[in-house]
Protein backbone atom coordinates (compact mmCIF):
# COMPACT_ATOMS: atom_id res chain seq x y z
CA UNK A 1 0.00 0.00 0.00
CA UNK A 2 2.73 2.49 1.25
CA UNK A 3 4.46 1.44 -2.26
CA UNK A 4 1.11 2.56 -4.52
CA UNK A 5 0.86 5.82 -2.47
CA UNK A 6 4.70 6.71 -3.20
CA UNK A 7 4.60 5.69 -6.73
CA UNK A 8 1.76 7.56 -7.62
CA UNK A 9 2.89 10.67 -5.63
CA UNK A 10 6.35 10.62 -7.82
CA UNK A 11 3.43 10.45 -10.99
CA UNK A 12 1.70 13.33 -9.55
CA UNK A 13 5.04 15.09 -8.96
CA UNK A 14 6.76 15.24 -12.35
CA UNK A 15 3.52 15.32 -14.48
CA UNK A 16 2.64 18.79 -16.32
CA UNK A 17 0.19 19.95 -17.76
CA UNK A 18 -2.88 17.99 -17.22
CA UNK A 19 -4.35 14.29 -18.03
CA UNK A 20 -2.54 13.85 -21.60
CA UNK A 21 1.05 14.05 -20.38
CA UNK A 22 0.25 11.56 -17.77
CA UNK A 23 0.00 8.23 -20.03
CA UNK A 24 3.81 7.92 -20.87
CA UNK A 25 4.61 7.98 -17.24
CA UNK A 26 2.32 5.28 -16.19
CA UNK A 27 3.86 3.33 -18.49
CA UNK A 28 6.93 3.84 -17.59
CA UNK A 29 6.55 3.46 -13.84
CA UNK A 30 3.33 0.52 -13.52
CA UNK A 31 4.32 -0.95 -16.67
CA UNK A 32 8.62 -0.75 -16.89
CA UNK A 33 9.87 -0.21 -13.45
CA UNK A 34 6.69 -1.97 -10.71
CA UNK A 35 5.41 -4.49 -13.66
CA UNK A 36 2.21 -4.21 -11.85
CA UNK A 37 0.05 -3.83 -15.34
CA UNK A 38 0.66 -4.76 -18.97
CA UNK A 39 0.96 -1.98 -21.58
CA UNK A 40 -2.65 -2.87 -22.80
CA UNK A 41 -3.99 -2.53 -19.29
CA UNK A 42 -2.92 0.84 -19.20
CA UNK A 43 -3.86 1.63 -22.27
CA UNK A 44 -7.36 0.49 -21.33
CA UNK A 45 -7.89 2.22 -18.24
CA UNK A 46 -6.48 5.40 -19.62
CA UNK A 47 -9.19 5.41 -21.98
CA UNK A 48 -11.92 4.48 -19.84
CA UNK A 49 -10.33 7.10 -17.65
CA UNK A 50 -10.85 9.72 -20.04
CA UNK A 51 -14.79 8.13 -20.52
CA UNK A 52 -15.85 9.14 -16.68
CA UNK A 53 -16.04 12.44 -15.33
CA UNK A 54 -13.89 14.46 -13.48
CA UNK A 55 -9.51 14.83 -13.83
CA UNK A 56 -8.28 11.94 -15.76
CA UNK A 57 -4.99 11.69 -13.99
CA UNK A 58 -7.35 10.56 -10.73
CA UNK A 59 -9.35 8.10 -12.49
CA UNK A 60 -6.29 6.68 -14.23
CA UNK A 61 -5.02 6.44 -10.50
CA UNK A 62 -8.06 5.16 -9.34
CA UNK A 63 -8.28 2.30 -11.45
CA UNK A 64 -4.84 1.13 -10.91
CA UNK A 65 -4.93 1.89 -7.01
CA UNK A 66 -8.22 -0.86 -6.95
CA UNK A 67 -6.87 -3.45 -9.42
CA UNK A 68 -4.01 -4.05 -6.91
CA UNK A 69 -5.90 -3.23 -3.54
CA UNK A 70 -9.48 -2.99 -4.03
CA UNK A 71 -11.08 0.04 -2.72
CA UNK A 72 -8.69 1.45 -0.16
CA UNK A 73 -6.00 1.05 -2.93
CA UNK A 74 -8.33 3.53 -4.95
CA UNK A 75 -8.16 5.88 -2.34
CA UNK A 76 -4.56 5.81 -1.61
CA UNK A 77 -3.32 5.64 -5.14
CA UNK A 78 -5.43 9.17 -5.76
CA UNK A 79 -3.85 10.38 -2.72
CA UNK A 80 -0.35 10.20 -3.75
CA UNK A 81 -1.27 12.13 -6.92
CA UNK A 82 -2.76 14.88 -5.09
CA UNK A 83 0.02 15.06 -2.16
CA UNK A 84 2.67 16.96 -4.23
CA UNK A 85 0.77 18.99 -6.27
CA UNK A 86 -1.74 20.08 -2.75
CA UNK A 87 1.72 21.38 -1.20
CA UNK A 88 3.03 23.12 -4.34
CA UNK A 89 0.15 24.81 -4.78
CA UNK A 90 -0.57 25.70 -1.25
CA UNK A 91 3.16 27.25 -1.03
CA UNK A 92 2.68 29.37 -4.23
CA UNK A 93 -1.29 30.59 -2.99
CA UNK A 94 0.47 32.14 0.25
CA UNK A 95 3.51 33.53 -1.49
CA UNK A 96 1.64 34.80 -4.51
CA UNK A 97 -1.23 36.82 -2.49
CA UNK A 98 1.62 39.07 -1.29
CA UNK A 99 3.95 39.46 -4.43
CA UNK A 100 0.37 40.37 -6.26
CA UNK A 101 0.85 43.58 -4.97
CA UNK A 102 4.03 44.61 -7.48
CA UNK A 103 3.13 46.14 -10.81
CA UNK A 104 6.11 43.90 -12.18
CA UNK A 105 4.30 40.60 -10.92
CA UNK A 106 1.28 41.76 -12.62
CA UNK A 107 3.15 42.11 -15.59
CA UNK A 108 4.14 39.31 -16.13
CA UNK A 109 0.42 37.58 -14.71
CA UNK A 110 -0.63 39.32 -17.81
CA UNK A 111 1.62 38.24 -20.04
CA UNK A 112 1.35 34.14 -18.95
CA UNK A 113 -2.33 34.82 -18.79
CA UNK A 114 -2.33 35.80 -22.61
CA UNK A 115 -0.05 32.60 -23.06
CA UNK A 116 -3.02 30.40 -21.16
CA UNK A 117 -5.17 31.82 -23.63
CA UNK A 118 -3.39 30.87 -26.47
CA UNK A 119 -2.79 27.47 -24.81
CA UNK A 120 -6.33 27.16 -24.63
CA UNK A 121 -6.77 28.08 -28.02
CA UNK A 122 -4.67 25.30 -29.19
CA UNK A 123 -6.26 22.57 -27.13
CA UNK A 124 -9.53 23.49 -28.06
CA UNK A 125 -8.73 23.64 -32.10
CA UNK A 126 -7.25 19.69 -31.32
CA UNK A 127 -10.01 18.61 -29.04
CA UNK A 128 -13.02 19.64 -31.40
CA UNK A 129 -11.20 17.86 -34.17
CA UNK A 130 -10.88 14.54 -32.30
CA UNK A 131 -14.87 15.10 -30.83
CA UNK A 132 -16.03 16.61 -34.59
CA UNK A 133 -16.14 13.89 -37.13
CA UNK A 134 -19.95 14.47 -38.72
CA UNK A 135 -22.61 17.11 -39.00
CA UNK A 136 -24.22 16.22 -35.77
CA UNK A 137 -20.80 16.46 -33.20
CA UNK A 138 -20.01 19.02 -34.92
CA UNK A 139 -23.62 20.39 -34.35
CA UNK A 140 -23.19 19.24 -30.66
CA UNK A 141 -19.83 21.36 -29.92
CA UNK A 142 -21.51 24.50 -31.53
CA UNK A 143 -24.55 24.51 -29.83
CA UNK A 144 -22.82 23.01 -26.43
CA UNK A 145 -20.41 26.42 -26.82
CA UNK A 146 -23.64 28.54 -27.76
CA UNK A 147 -25.62 27.22 -24.38
CA UNK A 148 -23.02 27.88 -22.39
CA UNK A 149 -21.89 31.06 -23.04
CA UNK A 150 -25.07 32.72 -24.78
CA UNK A 151 -27.60 31.53 -22.79
CA UNK A 152 -25.69 30.92 -19.89
CA UNK A 153 -26.92 27.45 -18.94
CA UNK A 154 -25.27 25.83 -16.07
CA UNK A 155 -22.40 23.19 -17.23
CA UNK A 156 -24.44 20.18 -15.07
CA UNK A 157 -27.30 20.94 -17.28
CA UNK A 158 -25.24 20.80 -20.22
CA UNK A 159 -23.86 17.33 -19.20
CA UNK A 160 -27.36 16.50 -18.27
CA UNK A 161 -28.79 17.32 -21.91
CA UNK A 162 -26.08 16.03 -23.91
CA UNK A 163 -26.02 12.50 -22.14
CA UNK A 164 -29.67 12.36 -22.52
CA UNK A 165 -29.54 13.52 -26.41
CA UNK A 166 -26.88 10.55 -27.13
CA UNK A 167 -29.37 7.68 -25.29
CA UNK A 168 -32.42 8.93 -27.47
CA UNK A 169 -30.32 9.53 -30.48
CA UNK A 170 -29.02 6.08 -29.80
CA UNK A 171 -32.62 4.68 -29.43
CA UNK A 172 -33.47 6.16 -32.59
CA UNK A 173 -30.84 4.91 -34.77
CA UNK A 174 -32.07 1.21 -33.72
CA UNK A 175 -35.40 1.97 -34.56
CA UNK B 1 -17.70 31.24 6.73
CA UNK B 2 -19.58 27.29 7.74
CA UNK B 3 -22.06 28.13 4.75
CA UNK B 4 -18.71 29.29 2.36
CA UNK B 5 -17.09 25.61 3.79
CA UNK B 6 -20.64 24.27 2.99
CA UNK B 7 -21.27 25.49 -0.87
CA UNK B 8 -17.09 24.72 -1.16
CA UNK B 9 -17.66 20.88 -0.68
CA UNK B 10 -20.87 21.28 -2.03
CA UNK B 11 -19.36 22.62 -5.42
CA UNK B 12 -16.13 20.62 -5.85
CA UNK B 13 -18.32 17.18 -5.40
CA UNK B 14 -20.39 18.52 -8.20
CA UNK B 15 -17.53 19.17 -10.40
CA UNK B 16 -15.36 15.68 -9.36
CA UNK B 17 -18.62 14.33 -10.25
CA UNK B 18 -20.15 15.83 -13.51
CA UNK B 19 -17.26 17.40 -14.98
CA UNK B 20 -16.75 14.95 -18.46
CA UNK B 21 -13.72 16.29 -20.38
CA UNK B 22 -11.09 15.90 -17.67
CA UNK B 23 -9.30 18.95 -16.06
CA UNK B 24 -9.79 21.48 -18.95
CA UNK B 25 -13.83 20.70 -18.30
CA UNK B 26 -13.31 21.30 -14.46
CA UNK B 27 -12.27 24.72 -15.63
CA UNK B 28 -15.67 25.85 -16.87
CA UNK B 29 -17.39 24.60 -13.50
CA UNK B 30 -14.92 26.47 -12.33
CA UNK B 31 -16.13 29.29 -13.94
CA UNK B 32 -19.53 28.52 -12.82
CA UNK B 33 -19.16 28.58 -9.16
CA UNK B 34 -17.08 31.70 -9.12
CA UNK B 35 -19.63 33.30 -11.31
CA UNK B 36 -22.61 32.11 -8.91
CA UNK B 37 -21.17 32.61 -5.59
CA UNK B 38 -18.68 36.17 -6.47
CA UNK B 39 -15.54 34.04 -5.20
CA UNK B 40 -13.06 35.64 -7.35
CA UNK B 41 -13.29 37.77 -10.51
CA UNK B 42 -12.57 36.23 -14.43
CA UNK B 43 -8.99 37.51 -14.32
CA UNK B 44 -7.94 36.00 -10.87
CA UNK B 45 -9.20 32.75 -11.98
CA UNK B 46 -7.16 33.27 -15.17
CA UNK B 47 -3.98 33.85 -13.07
CA UNK B 48 -5.26 30.38 -10.99
CA UNK B 49 -5.33 28.35 -14.26
CA UNK B 50 -1.75 29.64 -15.54
CA UNK B 51 -0.16 28.51 -11.76
CA UNK B 52 -1.70 24.98 -12.47
CA UNK B 53 -0.64 24.81 -15.78
CA UNK B 54 3.22 25.97 -14.82
CA UNK B 55 3.45 23.64 -11.97
CA UNK B 56 3.47 19.72 -11.61
CA UNK B 57 0.22 17.70 -11.33
CA UNK B 58 -2.65 17.45 -13.16
CA UNK B 59 -4.52 20.99 -13.80
CA UNK B 60 -7.85 20.19 -12.60
CA UNK B 61 -6.59 19.43 -9.51
CA UNK B 62 -4.06 22.29 -9.51
CA UNK B 63 -6.72 24.59 -9.86
CA UNK B 64 -9.22 23.30 -7.53
CA UNK B 65 -6.73 23.26 -4.35
CA UNK B 66 -6.21 27.01 -5.44
CA UNK B 67 -9.61 28.00 -5.79
CA UNK B 68 -10.05 26.56 -2.10
CA UNK B 69 -7.32 28.27 -1.25
CA UNK B 70 -8.07 31.97 -2.09
CA UNK B 71 -11.94 31.35 -1.32
CA UNK B 72 -11.13 31.29 2.36
CA UNK B 73 -8.28 33.16 2.40
CA UNK B 74 -10.31 36.01 3.53
CA UNK B 75 -10.84 33.72 7.03
CA UNK B 76 -7.26 34.21 7.33
CA UNK B 77 -3.70 31.96 6.34
CA UNK B 78 -5.03 28.39 8.51
CA UNK B 79 -8.21 28.51 6.65
CA UNK B 80 -6.82 29.02 3.16
CA UNK B 81 -4.83 26.00 4.01
CA UNK B 82 -7.83 24.10 4.70
CA UNK B 83 -9.89 25.81 2.05
CA UNK B 84 -7.26 24.14 0.09
CA UNK B 85 -7.33 20.74 1.03
CA UNK B 86 -11.15 21.12 1.40
CA UNK B 87 -11.52 21.65 -2.40
CA UNK B 88 -9.00 19.05 -3.56
CA UNK B 89 -10.41 16.31 -1.43
CA UNK B 90 -14.07 17.63 -2.39
CA UNK B 91 -13.03 16.97 -6.00
CA UNK B 92 -11.62 13.66 -5.79
CA UNK B 93 -14.17 11.82 -3.40
CA UNK B 94 -16.86 11.48 -5.67
CA UNK B 95 -14.25 10.17 -8.46
CA UNK B 96 -13.13 7.65 -6.38
CA UNK B 97 -16.49 6.28 -6.05
CA UNK B 98 -17.51 6.33 -9.63
CA UNK B 99 -14.27 5.05 -10.91
CA UNK B 100 -14.56 1.92 -7.79
CA UNK B 101 -18.36 1.18 -9.75
CA UNK B 102 -16.93 1.19 -13.09
CA UNK B 103 -14.02 -0.61 -12.11
CA UNK B 104 -16.42 -3.58 -10.48
CA UNK B 105 -18.72 -3.39 -13.41
CA UNK B 106 -15.99 -3.18 -16.31
CA UNK B 107 -17.30 -5.15 -19.13
CA UNK B 108 -20.53 -4.06 -18.47
CA UNK B 109 -20.00 -0.61 -18.40
CA UNK B 110 -17.85 -0.71 -21.85
CA UNK B 111 -19.81 -2.68 -23.55
CA UNK B 112 -23.53 -0.68 -22.77
CA UNK B 113 -25.30 0.57 -25.29
CA UNK B 114 -26.61 3.28 -22.63
CA UNK B 115 -23.45 4.57 -21.75
CA UNK B 116 -21.80 4.18 -25.60
CA UNK B 117 -24.68 5.78 -26.76
CA UNK B 118 -24.55 8.73 -23.65
CA UNK B 119 -20.90 9.34 -24.36
CA UNK B 120 -21.53 9.57 -28.42
CA UNK B 121 -23.25 13.18 -27.33
CA UNK B 122 -21.47 13.76 -24.33
CA UNK B 123 -17.34 13.64 -26.37
CA UNK B 124 -18.74 16.66 -28.83
CA UNK B 125 -20.86 18.33 -25.54
CA UNK B 126 -17.25 17.94 -23.44
CA UNK B 127 -15.28 19.63 -26.51
CA UNK B 128 -17.91 22.78 -26.23
CA UNK B 129 -17.63 22.74 -22.57
CA UNK B 130 -13.88 23.32 -22.92
CA UNK B 131 -14.29 25.40 -25.69
CA UNK B 132 -16.56 27.69 -23.48
CA UNK B 133 -13.85 27.69 -20.91
CA UNK B 134 -11.23 28.77 -22.75
CA UNK B 135 -13.43 31.81 -24.73
CA UNK B 136 -14.12 32.71 -20.98
CA UNK B 137 -10.25 32.87 -20.39
CA UNK B 138 -9.32 34.70 -23.96
CA UNK B 139 -12.08 37.43 -22.77
CA UNK B 140 -10.45 37.96 -19.06
CA UNK B 141 -6.79 37.96 -20.71
CA UNK B 142 -7.38 40.19 -23.63
CA UNK B 143 -9.86 42.60 -21.92
CA UNK B 144 -11.94 41.35 -24.53
CA UNK B 145 -15.45 43.48 -23.63
CA UNK B 146 -18.37 43.62 -26.08
CA UNK B 147 -20.30 46.21 -25.09
CA UNK B 148 -18.50 48.77 -25.00
CA UNK B 149 -16.08 47.27 -27.64
CA UNK B 150 -12.57 47.45 -26.04
CA UNK B 151 -9.39 45.06 -26.65
CA UNK B 152 -6.18 45.36 -25.93
CA UNK B 153 -4.12 45.43 -28.99
CA UNK B 154 -0.46 44.62 -27.80
CA UNK B 155 -2.10 41.16 -25.60
CA UNK B 156 -4.09 40.55 -28.88
CA UNK B 157 -1.11 40.61 -31.34
CA UNK B 158 0.97 38.00 -28.34
CA UNK B 159 -2.04 35.94 -28.35
CA UNK B 160 -2.13 35.95 -32.33
CA UNK B 161 1.91 35.72 -32.72
CA UNK B 162 1.53 32.50 -29.85
CA UNK B 163 -1.11 30.33 -31.33
CA UNK B 164 0.66 30.29 -35.20
CA UNK B 165 3.80 29.62 -33.10
CA UNK B 166 1.89 26.53 -31.11
CA UNK B 167 0.27 25.60 -34.08
CA UNK B 168 3.29 25.10 -36.09
CA UNK B 169 4.29 21.53 -36.44
CA UNK B 170 8.06 22.15 -36.19
CA UNK B 171 7.70 23.67 -32.27
CA UNK B 172 4.79 21.20 -31.34
CA UNK B 173 7.82 19.36 -29.39
CA UNK B 174 8.59 22.36 -27.09
CA UNK B 175 6.83 21.71 -23.97
CA UNK B 176 3.77 24.29 -23.35
CA UNK B 177 5.60 25.66 -19.84
CA UNK B 178 8.46 27.33 -21.86
CA UNK B 179 5.52 28.98 -24.02
CA UNK B 180 4.00 30.01 -20.89
CA UNK B 181 7.35 31.95 -19.25
CA UNK B 182 7.99 33.36 -23.07
CA UNK B 183 4.52 34.91 -22.21
CA UNK B 184 5.38 35.97 -18.58
CA UNK B 185 8.83 37.92 -20.04
CA UNK B 186 7.15 39.72 -22.48
CA UNK B 187 4.31 40.87 -20.22
CA UNK B 188 7.18 41.96 -17.89
CA UNK B 189 9.12 43.89 -20.61
CA UNK B 190 6.34 45.29 -22.36
CA UNK B 191 4.79 46.29 -18.90
CA UNK B 192 0.96 44.41 -20.21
Amino acid sequence: MLELYTTFMKIGAVMFGGGYSMLPLLMRELVDNKKWCTEEEVLDYFSLAQCTPGVIAINSATFVGYKRGKVLGGIVASLGVVTVPLIIITIIAAVLQNLMEYPLVQHIFAGVRVAVAALMTVTIVRLIKKAAKDWISWGIVIVAFLLLTVVGLDSVWLVLIAAAFGILVGRWKKA
Amino acid sequence: MIKTILLLIFEFMKTGLMAVGGGMACIRFLQDMIAKYGWLTGEELANIIAVAESTPGPIGVNAATYVGYSVLSQYGQAWALLGGVIATLSLIAPQIAVIVLVARGLEKYRSSKLVNDAFGALRPAAAGLVAAAGWSVIKASLSLSFVPFHVDPISLALYGVLVVLMLLPKLKKIHPVLFLAAGGLIGALLSL
